[in-house]
């Protein structure tokens, strides 16, 4: 029998059911659908992740010291002085690829003002931190060069200490007290609500760094220093000279640990890109299953069609179909069957993913290996589940299935 | 209702092969018969029931002959006919079709057989359902393969206008009466051009008119073509149209007999009242 002729034969029979077609074809569209949507709203929330993370400023590296051990006792991380402020002016020169650098030292204070209190967290750094960080006011200016030279009494504050002192974020003029030490206001940041891991990001002071480290620490080391690069591909140009200028400050001889730790924006992402790829995979399996369950229907159908057909099965082996034509009809209808529905869901899944985009506000991309990966598998489960159906039709007996009631 | 008596008359392609020697073009051996069995036995086991549906058949069709069977329900004349369609096997004995020893066919070369050399007829017609009349005639051109479309649509087309049906190719069975469904089944079974048409009780659904006109045309095949006809029938006015008559009882043949004055069934259709409106 020659293939057009087959394939005459299964679109023949196939339309005489369209209903039954469309139903058992139903498990593939959905299960197909179901991978597709489940692995682009996975890449979207992927995406979103990325863009979040670049959004906390763009090209940082963070350098912060590492635990002294110390006879074998490994001392608390940052508790010994090994960053000071002149590594962070060093650093500046470390190579073309770093832009801008900032040590940075932190305080837990007691503000107060107009006869309130509110316990925050006040950061002292260069004014250059507002450029790493990406750091917008909404009132205000932030400090300059001449303040950070003489230790000014100035700071910038987040609007939840605004709002907890003053019960208003129009606060730009007045004036705050850390400690003993009078502060004047003059800018106030803009908001950025919670971080990922649920800080209150607008819950601080900003000082100049000589500020803080001179009048409140009064102490010379420092935790953490911030680096941006000139741009997100430089990242591990400009890391790996920090490093490389650091140990040379340090005189940490070679095979000798680095006693700091350089992290770039691209680490925190990769924790992130992970958790949400174990959730693509997790979305992308429960999908797979109702695709295996569309499968499992495609068989049901086919033998339940089978035994309706027996009948018509006698009735071509009694005109001369032999075996492998019976196999190869049902063969082919499983295979139709199943990548019509692969199409469909194609379809659908492109339908599905905007949808999901719209609604949980996120940019879900179809990737073109998902769809193709999706009708593959929807090919393989017709070929798959139809063949034990089909074999079931090709070894009836002709006279059994002609006088089949 | 059913087309008149005229369309009978609708010219046989060119290809009827009345006289010539055998189809396919195997030598046949002279004097021996297309269908020739020696002590056939076919026995069922239904649980704990034995049934011997046939017990000892020795047979000769020759070529040509339109042979009627008759006997009561059971007696293995249905049997008989399934064996010599090859649809089932015998327990015993030997059957040959055409000097070909059938016992020693594989399933597909069976099939083969039943494709080219074998055209069958039901009384249920066994038409695919929601199938278009073209299409149920076109079937075992499909599983013969190897022809080229328009080529196949002449030989489906004439196979139709042989049984008066021009023009119904579209057709579904189920837009059919009786009659014209046995006429499409009649036309799917001599489209590959069989040797022997094996037609079970072909009339038992039609009315008196409809079951004389299937005969006209299975006797038309038979005289025009030289197609031997088998026919298996409950009615003895049927068995009227054949050349032979064998009658069953408990599996066993227990007379054949030559039919003493064959009845032409065009003949006995002009003697039949005219349809009612």
């Amino acid at each position: 029998m020659r293939l057009l002729d087959l394939l005459k034969i299964t679109a023949r029979s196939l339309r005489k059911n369209k209903l039954r077609s469309f139903l058992t074809t139903l498990g593939v569209i959905i299960g197909v659908g179901a991978v597709i949507a489940m692995l682009a709203i996975g890449n979207g929330t992927r995406q979103s992740i990325q863009e979040q993370i670049s959004s906390l400023g763009t090209n940082v590296i963070t350098v912060t010291p590492d635990a002294f051990a110390q006879g074998g006792v490994r001392q608390e991380a940052g508790s010994i002085a090994t960053l000071t402020q002149a590594d962070a002016d060093a650093l500046a020169g470390a190579s073309p690829a770093v832009r801008y650098v900032s040590p940075a030292v932190r305080a837990t204070v007691q503000a107060l003002a107009a006869g309130r209190n509110w316990r925050t967290n006040v950061f002292g750094a260069y004014p250059a931190y507002f450029n790493i960080r990406v750091l917008a006011l909404q009132a205000g200016t932030r400090y300059t060069e001449r303040d950070e030279r003489v230790a000014a009494k100035v700071c910038v504050v987040g609007a939840t200490v605004a709002r907890a002192l003053f019960g208003t974020t129009d606060v730009v003029g007045q004036h705050l007290r850390l400690g003993r030490i009078p502060f004047l206001i003059i800018g106030v940041l803009a908001e950025r609500g919670q971080s990922s891991t649920g800080q209150d990001q607008d819950d601080l002071i900003l000082a100049p760094f000589a500020t803080v480290q001179k009048r409140i620490l009064a102490g010379t080391f420092i935790r953490q220093i911030f680096l941006s690069a000139q741009s997100e591909a430089r990242i591990p140009e400009a890391a790996a000279s920090v490093s490389a200028m650091l140990r040379e400050r340090h005189r940490l001889a070679p095979g000798v640990a680095n006693d700091f730790t350089v992290r770039t924006q691209a680490d925190i992402g990769a924790t992130a890109t992970t958790t949400s790829r174990s959730l693509t995979v997790l979305l992308a399996s429960v999908a797979s299953i109702s695709l295996l369950v569309g499968g499992i229907g495609i068989m049901n159908i086919m033998l339940v069609s089978v035994t309706e057909r027996t009948r018509e099965i006698g009735i071509r082996l009694a005109i001369g179909a032999r075996s492998r034509d019976v196999l190869r009809q049902f063969l082919f209808e499983a295979v139709v069957l199943s990548i019509a529905g692969g199409l469909l869901g194609i379809g659908l899944g492109l339908g599905l993913a905007q949808l999901a985009g719209r609604a949980l506000n996120l940019t879900t991309t179809v990737s073109f290996p998902s769809v193709a990966l999706a009708f593959l598998f929807s090919s393989v489960v017709g070929v798959f589940f139809g063949w034990y159906p089909a074999r079931k039709a090709a070894r009836l007996n002709p006279i059994d299935a002609l006088h089949y009631e | 209702m059913t087309p008149a008596a005229p369309s009978f008359q609708a010219p046989l392609p060119a290809d009827a092969k009345a006289g010539a020697p055998t189809p396919n073009g195997q030598p046949k051996p002279s004097g021996s018969p297309l269908v020739r069995l020696r002590g056939l036995t076919k026995t069922y086991q239904t649980g704990d029931v034995v049934v011997r549906a046939l017990r000892g058949i020795d047979l000769d069709v020759p070529t040509g002959q339109l042979l009627a069977i008759m006997g009561a329900s059971g007696s293995g004349k249905s049997t008989l006919m399934n064996i010599m369609g090859c649809l089932d096997v015998p327990t015993s004995g030997q059957y040959w079709l055409n000097g070909q020893a059938v016992g020693k066919l594989s399933r597909d070369e069976l099939a083969g057989l039943r494709n080219r050399e074998l055209g069958f007829v039901f009384q249920g017609y066994n038409l695919l359902p929601g199938t278009s009349a073209y299409d149920n005639v076109e079937l075992p051109l499909l599983y013969a393969g190897r022809m080229a479309t328009p080529e196949r649509q002449q030989r489906v087309r004439a196979a139709l206008a042989a049984v008066g049906l021009a023009g119904r190719e579209a057709a579904l069975p189920h837009q059919l009466s009786g009659g014209q469904q046995q006429r499409v089944a009649i036309a799917r079974a001599l489209i590959n051009d069989p040797v022997l048409i094996l037609a079970d009780e072909p009339t038992g659904n039609l009315d008196t008119r409809t079951s004389v006109e299937v005969m006209a045309i299975l006797q038309r095949l038979n005289a025009e073509r030289g197609i031997t006809v088998v026919l298996v029938t409950h009615e003895k006015d049927i068995a009227g149209f054949a050349d032979r008559t064998i009658v069953f009882r408990d599996g066993r043949i227990v007379t054949d007999a030559p039919v003493p004055d064959k009845q032409i069934a065009t003949e006995v259709l002009a003697h039949l009242p005219p349809v009612e409106p």
